[in-house]
């Protein structure tokens, strides 16, 4: 083939960070190539160095980090990373870049018209304000913001998330650059406001001939938008090739070990995820050897030198001391033996958790003599749980899914109905006797364990609080928990800041089972993890469920965990439950227009044109009709007027006029 | 905007009728007042007198609502120790205190939002270091002395500045220094921690990575945010040294509103305490409404929240 020269051409890129303990070697000798209007995904686990390969580039690495490298070519610009000014003399004109957060990336105190101009005013000084003003607005309409003339005397707050994404993206494409780089993009949005981003992305990759440089973990994500992918470990790319490559054929055993921990359309409740033990190594002062050796099923004494680049294909290379048909006849995908077999009662006398017609509201007032607004959050909630059984909880961010979790965990009392366990109204239960019902594993290990006690002293404290057992029996009833979550012993007198995340989550999940309450309300338990450990900690609270006979409600916005986990799901919209039903059911059979829409991908989004781009309707003032109405492609006039109610049987039921 | 402002005000003057009523309330509370007045020889009947005269015999809320009435009017009453009029006292030593508080708020501010971001720029700097020490310096060292210190160097030794009075513009450079050297620790440590939050944050990262100058991004995108904390705590400040710069008003003899206060509690002259109370509390209060409309002018997010 033919090929033009590159739009970007980076060879042996290394980025160091001097720390208190030493260099820390962030990346080392990454080399990337990129032509014009393609896509290369740099896809790898938190620490293994993608964001500051990306950083590097844009020379935005922090102060106390420094980047070599062989060469640098952008186009016909030959670039030192480490000489002051030639980045920065392309940075945010020929080469731009989105960040991950977008409710922070933007500038609370300035307009948006000026944040969308300034760039461009400053790196083309002969345009005036008013031209700039113009290209802003059409680059606004073109990134899908609705009204663009008025956002831009609008400031941040007064957008959504995704709009806000979709004025960043507008921002760096300002000066029609030639590169894109995207640091996670589309992580802090919500996955239909995701798709829709990324459907953006392609969309204007295609229309204005862009390199795109995607920075991300997550592989839905790559698998919609990648023409190219490297996959980085430890600092170092261990595998590229184009997408069929490396996600149909993968060829390293990391790359292979870490597809196999993601949970795709072919998990159930009943299999297990893969399995990756072990977590990316310390980075200050590594030898020479390929730093995956003591996570690798393969790995053997030739693994402490320097691993070569190998051949699997046209295009397809990987860095290995196995060659590549060796591997492919010793890879065994590492999955541990399957779960405990547990079949959940189907038809018990009375389920273990039930809710009942639950509202709730909060009411909103702002300043001594502000008016007062109702927000309701949980719009009439009726669920039910049985025994045994896993119900997973979707929706996205506002939907109540975390009201309702504080509901069923009676923390909050409802304003209008009850939650029920075992047939008992949770607020008639005392509080001692409820914490060993029900208990919560939370999102945030880094923030939900008190940094001051040690693991021992976390998973000990309920046992003490209640006292239960004698000092002897406390101390080894804690072993024993943090040997079924898989705590080494060694652990016990660590401190939260020892651990790493999954440790943590280990930590909590002990914690909250050492009372042995029947029911565990896991509230987005892995969406702070990488993708190995949430499969480390999803496998484990599989295990832990058939030990204990547990009933789990996992909350989550992910679709692939909660079809990893559940038997039953329940998908949130807007305060209500809009389709409940059995995992299979409801994954290939979806009913509910929005719950299709989560399931569907970039292309179905992009076909269903604009209508699916809105979001949420006003809490403060939800609509007469059906709450989904407004983003509905099926939508008829009965659905303005008329809110549907859920209506089915106990396998699948919908609140829709117009299930498909 | 103008809700916002109406909203503001509205909540201040609620804030006001509470402080009026403490005023009166606190003043009340120390004491028969008519004894106090009377003194320890004053026979029962001259006591009596006292309180007919001066309306105490009846009851606290009637009491209050005269005193609120005439204060309406701008009768602050009349000073029981000089006779003279209440007002007239406070608009005399007012000024003084005010050009005090202004001056030295604005020599600290000017001093130490440059130095804060110098600091928050390079931490751990030498120049950042000095700062720091300077501030640790500032907050130990009492302002009779600093301001005694002063006097000594340039009163004494140099013999450049007047050591007391209100005579010239000359006599409030060492006050205002004294000041400002109390206010410098506070404002330093907030613009420097203020500053080196915003330089970490994402928002700076994207003006960054828009290609704009050093110089821009610094002032521009990150000192306008890194400032809204010095901006609230600079008018509650000025509040303090309003009020309570009585220490150096009398280092220095300035005839201020500190001094007044000072000398009227001392002679148990109960209607200039109040006043000087009220007065200062109503300052107070309306500060904290200009804080908070500059802070909405340079943070939009206050004005619309939900």
């Amino acid at each position: 083939m033919n090929h033009p020269a590159p739009l970007l051409d980076v060879r042996d890129l290394s980025v160091t960070i001097q720390t208190p303990m030493g260099p820390l070697s962030a990346v080392r000798g990454i080399d990337l190539t990129l032509q014009a209007g393609e896509t290369l995904c740099i896809v790898g686990e938190s620490g293994s160095g993608k964001s500051m390969t990306s950083l590097a580039l844009m020379g935005l690495l922090p102060p106390r980090a420094r980047a070599r490298a062989g060469h640098i070519r952008f186009g016909a610009d030959a670039l030192d990373p480490d000489a002051p000014g030639q980045i920065e003399r392309l940075r945010g004109d020929r080469i731009a870049m989105i960040f991950q957060e977008p409710m922070t990336a933007l500038n609370p105190t300035l307009t948006l018209g000026e944040q969308l101009v300034e760039g461009l005013l400053h790196h083309d000084p002969s345009r005036t304000r008013a031209a700039a003003t113009a290209r802003a607005v059409e680059l606004l309409s073109a990134c899908g913001v609705a009204d663009p003339e008025r956002r831009l005397t609008q400031y941040p707050h007064q957008l959504s998330g995704g709009l806000r994404q979709r004025v960043m993206i507008a921002m760096a494409l300002m000066t029609k650059p030639d590169l894109l780089i995207a640091d996670e993009p589309t992580t802090a949005l919500d996955r239909t406001i995701s798709l829709q981003i990324l459907a953006l992305l392609k969309d204007l990759q295609k229309r204005f001939d862009l390199g795109l440089i995607l920075v991300t973990h997550d592989f839905d994500v790559v698998r919609e938008v990648a023409d190219h992918i490297c996959v980085v470990y430890a600092g170092e790319i261990v595998e590229t090739g184009t997408r069929d490559q490396v996600l149909n054929n993968p060829a390293h055993p990391y790359t292979r070990a870490l597809l196999s921990c993601v949970p795709t359309s072919h998990a159930s409740a009943d299999g297990r995820l893969g399995f990756l033990p072990g977590v990316v190594p310390s980075l200050i002062g590594p030898d020479e050897g390929c730093q995956f050796r003591d996570r690798c099923a393969l790995a053997h004494a030739g693994c402490a030198r320097e691993a070569p680049w190998q051949e699997a294909g046209t295009g397809h290379r990987i860095r290995c001391t196995l060659a590549v048909d060796d591997i492919a006849t010793l890879y065994r995908a590492p999955v541990p033996p399957a779960a405990k077999a547990y079949q959940p009662d189907q038809n018990p006398a009375q389920p273990a958790l039930e809710v009942r017609g639950v509202i709730q509201r909060y009411t909103l007032r702002k300043g001594l003599f502000g008016k007062k607004g109702q927000l309701t959050a949980l719009r009439g909630i009726d669920l039910s749980v049985n025994k045994g059984e896993v119900l997973g909880l979707v929706g996205e961010s506002g939907s109540g899914k975390s009201t309702l979790a504080r509901a069923m965990l009676g923390i909050e009392r409802p304003a209008e109905g009850a939650v029920l366990i075992n047939g008992q109204p949770i607020s008639s239960v005392q509080r001692t006797r409820r914490a060993r019902l029900v208990q919560p594993v939370l999102q945030d290990p880094y923030s939900s364990l008190n940094p001051r006690r040690t693991v021992e002293d976390t998973i000990r404290l309920p046992l003490d609080i209640h006292g239960i057992g004698t000092v002897e029996e406390r101390r080894r009833e804690v072993r024993r928990m943090m040997d079924l979550c898989g705590l080494p012993t060694r652990t016990a007198g660590s401190f939260p800041s020892q651990m790493s995340g999954g440790q943590r989550q280990r930590v909590a999940i002990a914690s909250a089972l050492v009372l042995r309450p029947e029911i565990l309300i896991c509230d987005e338990p892995t969406s702070a993890l990488d993708v190995s450990v949430q499969a480390q900690i999803l496998n484990l609270l599989k295990d832990l469920r058939a030990e204990f006979n547990l009933t789990l409600v996992m909350i989550s916005h992910d679709l692939g965990v909660i079809r990893a986990m559940s038997d039953r799901v329940a998908v949130m919209y807007f305060g209500r439950i809009v389709e409940v039903g059995t995992g299979r059911d409801l994954f290939e059979h979806p009913q509910h227009p929005y719950t299709e829409l989560l399931l569907g991908g970039v292309a179905k989004v992009g076909g269903q044109g604009a209508k699916v781009t809105g979001t949420s309707p006003n809490p403060l003032a939800p609509p007469q009709g059906c709450s989904f109405s407004g983003r509905c492609p099926r939508a008829v006039d009965r659905c303005q007027a008329d809110d549907p109610l859920l209506a089915g049987t106990a396998r699948h039921a919908v609140a829709c006029h117009v299930p498909a | 905007m103008g809700a916002y402002i109406i909203r503001k005000l509205g909540e201040a003057l609620a804030v006001c009728v509470a402080v009026s009523v403490i005023a009166f309330v606190l003043v009340q509370s120390t004491g028969d007042l008519a004894v106090a007045m009377g003194g320890l020889d004053a026979s029962a009947e001259e006591t009596a007198r006292l309180r007919e005269v001066y309306g105490l015999d009846q009851s606290l809320f009637q009491q209050y609502l005269g005193w609120a009435w005439r204060v309406l009017q701008g009768d602050l009453g009349t000073s029981y120790f000089s006779q003279e009029d209440v007002l007239t006292l406070i608009m005399e030593s007012l000024p003084v205190t005010a050009v005090l508080a202004v001056s030295s708020l604005t020599l600290g501010l000017l001093i130490s939002i440059p130095a804060g971001v110098l600091c928050a720029i390079k931490p751990g700097s030498r120049f950042d270091r000095v700062c720091l020490a300077l501030s640790v310096l500032g907050q130990a060292m009492p302002s009779y002395w600093v301001g005694l210190l002063l006097i000594l160097l340039f009163g004494v030794t140099l013999q450049v500045l007047p050591i007391s009075g209100t005579q010239s513009a000359a006599s409030f450079v060492m006050p205002a220094m004294t000041l400002a050297w109390f206010v410098f620790p506070v404002f330093l440590r907030l613009s420097r921690a203020g500053m080196i939050d915003v330089l970490s944050s994402d928002y700076i990262r994207t003006a960054r990575a828009k290609g704009l100058p050093r110089r821009t991004v610094l002032v521009k995108h990150a000192l306008r945010n890194a400032i809204l904390p010095v901006v609230s705590v600079a008018t509650v400040q000025f509040g303090f040294l309003l009020g309570g710069s009585i220490v150096v008003e009398s280092v220095f003899s300035l005839n201020g509103i500190g001094l007044l206060a000072w000398s009227a509690i001392q002679r148990a002259d109960y209607p200039v305490v109040q006043a000087v109370v009220l007065v200062v509390a109503i300052i107070f209060v309306l500060l904290n409404v200009v804080a908070d409309l500059l802070n909405a002018a340079l943070d939009p997010r206050l004005m619309s929240e939900q």
